[in-house]
């Protein structure tokens, strides 16, 4: 679309160009296709010229705006002079010879038309608000409406009849130039949604492709013929006009009827298709929920034996039995294996839940799910002396339950992390994140969030370690217990509420946790069963 | 409830009973600790004897009659509802609904069997050292 714009300016600022300087230099044939038809007024081929150049221009108006802005006042100028034109008030131009050029020209109303609205357009389309940029989708179409006017005239050879009577008729190369431009004009400032339309490989695409010919088409061609057929006295006007207002509903008729069969095979085809996906989805959705109920069984099974493991551990080594301090310690390995198995069993079956739990998003005021969490970890805090420091949070769309989650990992690990060496500060604010930020973060920077910030003050990781850290059973301390869980569950937990969680950390220094939540959710996919 | 009563133990899994009872002999109170592998056979106990039990410990698990169908049946018996206080759940696992369950069902407690030996001694410490302390109707004459 992008090469149909340049070339078609390009081949009117030929044309306008050709026809000026033929006016220059006083070849006055080349101002006209044949001899019988109207030549192209010089003021129409600087205005065409000109209004060519804007549309070429468009895109770099950054650095153009002034002179885009020019040529706008001058084409809209165009018009106006044009009617004053009319007036009589004769513009003086002259050729090579010194002789007015326009002295025998009368200038033509339609294109006097178009070039005020062109003018408009390209004002608009610059300064002011960008909405009024859609202004091309009235003016266009009536640029489009005058040339059709003038095509049509031409087409029956009885072109002045389609103007006002005292008046000369817009020369046709003039038409085609309108035509082209203004078809530019639409798909430049309409910013694709016009080609969209019709270019889509989407239903109403093929619709409009297979319509628009036809549209197009039959009424001129039936125009045409009803015109000859009247002139050669076949019949009378108002016959005339009866077989092409019945020739033109069969027609359509016709095209509706193959075009609906079309249409219904499709949409058939694609029920099938939706048919299919939507049974395969409950299948996968039926397959998750048994999935998760096997890891929940699971996990709960295993962990009975690990029990039993730890319990007779225990009773060994405080029994009064004769034990090397060396088998002590391996009974005291094997408690400790036995315990950490255990938790893993816990944290893979919470995963599990949280994967595949039933959504059920509500208002949720962070600060509450945040104080909640704090006074949890009251015991925690008071031993470690940490100074929490809270600013308003937002209100999200979520699962409490899942939130809790998050911030109770994010604040087990400052705790866990925290830099023994100093008091630890922890301060939990919120924000709206800057647009590099959410694209950073991989969301769609043109989608409004909040995002709370987490900071620590703590012993940190290295950056590079970042991505790592929100892997399942990725641990980047070994020297700390834990088992990897914590942050790939307030991973899935920002995946579940639409939104993501990233890592700014500096060793020695501290980390913080960013926890984007989108102000509008998306649809949620269709709800599977709800339980519970 | 009869301080000096036995301590009633209903616990199908073997190991637990060996757990259960190295602790109380450890613990070392008077009252005599009797097992049974399963709701039905603890049920028979106590409905066929004068019995008054100090206590029950009850896991929920159990082949047969579990621990809930065994709270109920006691529960809608007036005479064994008395005679049967305090019944306390112990179980490996536990979820909300389980939880609700059983307070629903009137029980004096809940309880996730430990995963160590000290953790498990102190919790029963605290809950026989608790319900010596609570005055039983049979200190009225």
């Amino acid at each position: 679309m992008k090469n149909f714009i340049i070339y078609s300016c390009l081949v009117v600022l030929a044309i306008s160009l050709v026809v000026l300087i033929a006016w220059f230099l006083g070849f006055q044939p080349i101002t006209r296709i044949s001899p019988d038809l109207p030549a192209m007024n010089p003021l129409t081929a600087i205005g065409l010229a000109l209004s060519a150049v804007w549309i070429l221009l468009f895109n770099r108006r950054d650095r153009y705006g002034g002179l885009l802005m020019a040529i706008g006042i001058i084409v809209l100028l165009f018009g106006i002079l044009r009617a004053f034109h009319l007036a009589d008030v004769r513009v003086p131009i002259v050729n090579i010879a010194g002789e007015s050029i326009l002295k025998d020209m009368a200038a033509s109303p339609p294109g006097m038309l178009n070039f005020s609205l062109f003018g408009i357009t390209m004002i608009l389309s610059l300064r002011l608000y960008p909405r009024y940029r859609n202004i091309v989708a009235f003016t266009a179409p009536l640029v489009l409406f005058i040339c059709l006017l003038s095509l049509f005239g031409y087409l029956i050879g009885e072109n002045k009849a389609f103007v006002l009577k005292p008046y000369v008729p817009m020369a046709l190369h003039a038409t085609l130039c309108f035509i082209a431009l203004a078809i530019s004009l639409l798909f430049l400032l309409s910013e694709n949604s016009f080609i969209e339309a019709v270019s889509s490989r989407r239903i109403g695409g093929y619709s409009a492709r297979v319509l628009l010919p036809y549209v197009i088409f039959v009424p001129f061609v039936l125009g045409v013929l009803n015109n000859y057929g009247e002139r050669a006295g076949l019949y009378d006007a108002h016959f005339g006009i009866g077989i092409s207002v019945a020739s033109m509903i069969l027609i359509f008729l016709f095209i509706i009827w193959r075009l609906s069969r079309v249409l219904n095979r499709v949409d058939a085809e694609r029920d099938a298709v939706y048919m299919e996906v939507k049974s395969a989805h409950e299948r996968l959705a039926q397959s998750h929920s048994q999935l998760e109920q096997f890891i929940f069984i699971a996990s709960h099974d295993l962990k009975e034996p690990l029990r039993k493991i730890m319990t007779f551990g225990d009773m060994l080594n405080s029994g009064s039995g004769h034990m090397s301090q060396r088998e002590r310690d391996y009974i005291g390995k094997i408690i400790n294996a036995a315990g950490r198995t255990s938790l893993m069993l816990t944290d893979i079956a919470d995963y599990a839940h949280l994967m595949h739990q039933r959504m059920r998003f509500e208002k949720v005021d962070l600060n509450d799910v945040l104080r909640e969490v704090i006074a949890d970890f009251e015991v925690s805090i008071a031993e470690t002396s940490a100074v929490i420091t809270v600013h308003e949070l937002p209100h999200v769309n979520g699962i409490r339950f899942q939130l809790t989650q998050l911030f109770s990992s994010l604040l087990g690990n400052a705790i866990k992390f925290r830099d023994p060496h100093r008091r630890l500060e922890i301060v939990v604010r919120s924000a709206e994140p800057r647009k590099d930020e959410v694209k950073k973060s991989g969301l769609d920077p043109d989608m409004e969030y909040d995002c709370v910030y987490f900071s620590d003050n703590g012993i940190g990781f290295d950056q590079r370690y970042a991505e790592k850290a929100f892997r399942m059973f990725e641990r980047l301390h070994d020297d700390f217990q834990g088992y990897g869980m914590g942050l790939a569950i307030c991973r899935r937990v920002a995946e579940n509420h639409q939104g993501k969680i990233t890592v700014r950390s500096v060793v020695g220094k501290g980390t913080t946790f960013s926890v984007f939540f989108p102000r509008k959710m998306m649809a949620v996919q269709p709800e599977a069963a709800d339980e519970e | 409830m009869q301080k000096s009563g036995p301590i009633l133990v209903i616990e199908d899994d073997s190991d637990d009973q060996e757990i259960f009872s190295q602790i109380f002999s450890k613990l070392n109170y008077p009252n005599e600790v009797m097992f049974f592998s399963d709701g039905y056979k603890a049920l028979a106990y106590i409905t066929n004897s004068n019995v008054q039990p100090f206590m029950i410990l009850s896991d929920i698990n159990m082949p047969k009659l579990n621990g809930f169908e065994l709270r109920r049946k006691i529960h809608n018996n007036e005479e064994l509802r008395i005679r049967c206080i305090p019944y306390l759940f112990f179980t490996s696992g536990a979820d909300r609904k389980a939880v609700t369950d059983a307070y629903s069902m009137s029980a004096q407690g809940f309880f996730i069997k430990p995963s160590s030996m000290s953790e498990l001694e102190n919790t029963l410490r605290k809950i026989i050292e608790y319900w010596l302390e609570c005055y039983a109707p049979n200190q009225y004459h």
